[in-house]
């Protein structure tokens, strides 16, 4: 899969949120793909997509990328020695820095959100270990067998 | 090897890090104010067309909402108008029952339907209603039932041409009758008190009640003299009487039968 795809719903969801999406479900879009494939790319996307919902949403430019900047460098470490992936620590992870982001950009901690942000990363996280990692894990078993 | 890819990675993130903080700190400066019109332009431009997209989508909920309001607020009208009507009901009842009628009279409540030069009410043979029986609200006199048909009925109202009621008059307040006449029915809400003899005084606001003669039941208010007429040769004296109800105005009136 070309990894400049994420770049779509990147887009639409800066738009959607700028507008009358109310959950930040960017930072969910982000944290996942830190945590499937954390490297260099993850933080120049991290970096412009905060920019980019900043001037969406008229935030403090820089706030967004900071955060989501400081988020996928954590995971990126984490990464290091254990599976940033698995899908309750994904889950908590998100609720916390989303609980961050809401205390600092918005004022409030608003944990109602940031549980559901938390419910959507652990379903999401957990269906795409089941589903997309268990295909190609399949396949590769069928290959060596060939 | 591994130490030399954290590095590189620190500097992955070590730049657009620094370039945030500067970034952040220049706009808490202001400095950064045209740049942020420039490129936020097109971002918000979007989000205003999903957003009002959004709202067109809402305002036809709204829609939806305000058509079942107004349908709730029509039935509300409805309902008030069914207890306006109860309560001017109960109200004449109240005084109805709180006039001075002989006890043994029966009343049948009736609702005005129409309002020509006979008054339509509707009941008719159907709740017993026959010809001859008298139609009041409250102790005041409206008319006589002309015609009573299946559904519905027609009183023929004091104030038409063709009602003759032997009258008698008294003084508000007082129980004595001060005189005697015979009223006429005058199209336009006006009757005409005639036949009082000379010798009896009669004047303004003195008030013109049934007699109980010729078929019309006793002691009914029907209206008030407005105006003694002048004095003439003739051996009766003459008043002009209004009545003490606007007959075009009623809508639940009573229909005594006993």
């Amino acid at each position: 899969m070309k990894t400049y795809l994420i770049l779509i719903p990147v887009f639409i969801l800066i738009i959607l949120q700028g507008s009358i999406l109310p959950l930040n479900l960017l930072l969910v879009l982000i944290l996942i793909r830190a945590a499937l494939k954390p490297g260099q790319q993850s933080f120049y996307l991290a970096f412009w997509s905060g920019l980019l919902l900043d001037l969406a949403q008229g935030t403090p430019l820089g706030l967004s990328s900071l955060i989501f900047l400081l988020a996928s460098l954590l995971l990126f470490l984490y990464s290091k020695k254990f599976e940033a992936s698995y899908a309750p620590f994904l889950a908590v992870f998100v609720f916390l820095i989303s609980l961050l982001y809401n205390q600092t950009v918005v004022g409030y901690l608003g944990w109602q959100k940031s549980l559901i942000l938390s419910i959507l990363t652990f379903l999401f996280s957990f269906l795409w270990r089941q589903f997309v990692v268990g295909v190609f894990e399949r396949k590769i078993k069928l290959r060596s067998f060939r | 090897m591994r130490e030399e890819n954290l590095r590189k990675m620190s500097l992955f993130f070590l730049l657009p890090f620094f370039v945030s903080l500067l970034l952040f700190f220049f706009d808490q400066k202001g400095w950064l104010l045209k740049f942020k019109g420039v490129f936020s332009h097109p971002l918000i431009w979007s989000s205003e067309k999903i957003f009002s997209t959004f709202r067109n989508l809402g305002d036809v909920q709204r829609e939806q909402q305000i058509t079942q309001l107004e349908g709730k607020l029509r039935q509300l009208a409805v309902d008030q108008n069914q207890l306006s009507s109860c309560l001017e009901e109960n109200e004449k009842i109240k005084k109805l029952l709180g006039s001075p009628l002989p006890p043994q009279w029966h009343f049948l409540e009736a609702r005005v339907i129409g309002q020509g030069e006979q008054m339509k009410i509707d009941k008719g043979q159907r709740d017993s209603v026959v010809e001859g029986m008298m139609v009041i609200s409250e102790n005041i006199l409206l008319g006589r039932i002309v015609s009573a048909e299946e559904n519905f009925s027609l009183v023929e109202k004091v104030n038409s041409p063709n009602v003759k009621i032997p009258v008698v008059i008294k003084k508000p307040g007082q129980a004595s009758v001060q005189a005697r006449g015979l009223l006429l029915g005058q199209y336009k809400d006006k009757l005409f008190l005639d036949r009082v003899l000379q010798g009896e005084q009669i004047q303004k606001g003195d008030l013109v009640i049934t007699s109980g003669e010729e078929g019309w039941r006793p002691d009914l208010l029907i209206g008030q003299i407005e105006e003694v007429l002048p004095k003439s040769a003739e051996l009766y004296q003459t008043a002009r009487v209004s009545p003490l109800l606007d007959y075009q105005k009623l809508r639940i009136v009573f229909i005594v039968v006993k």
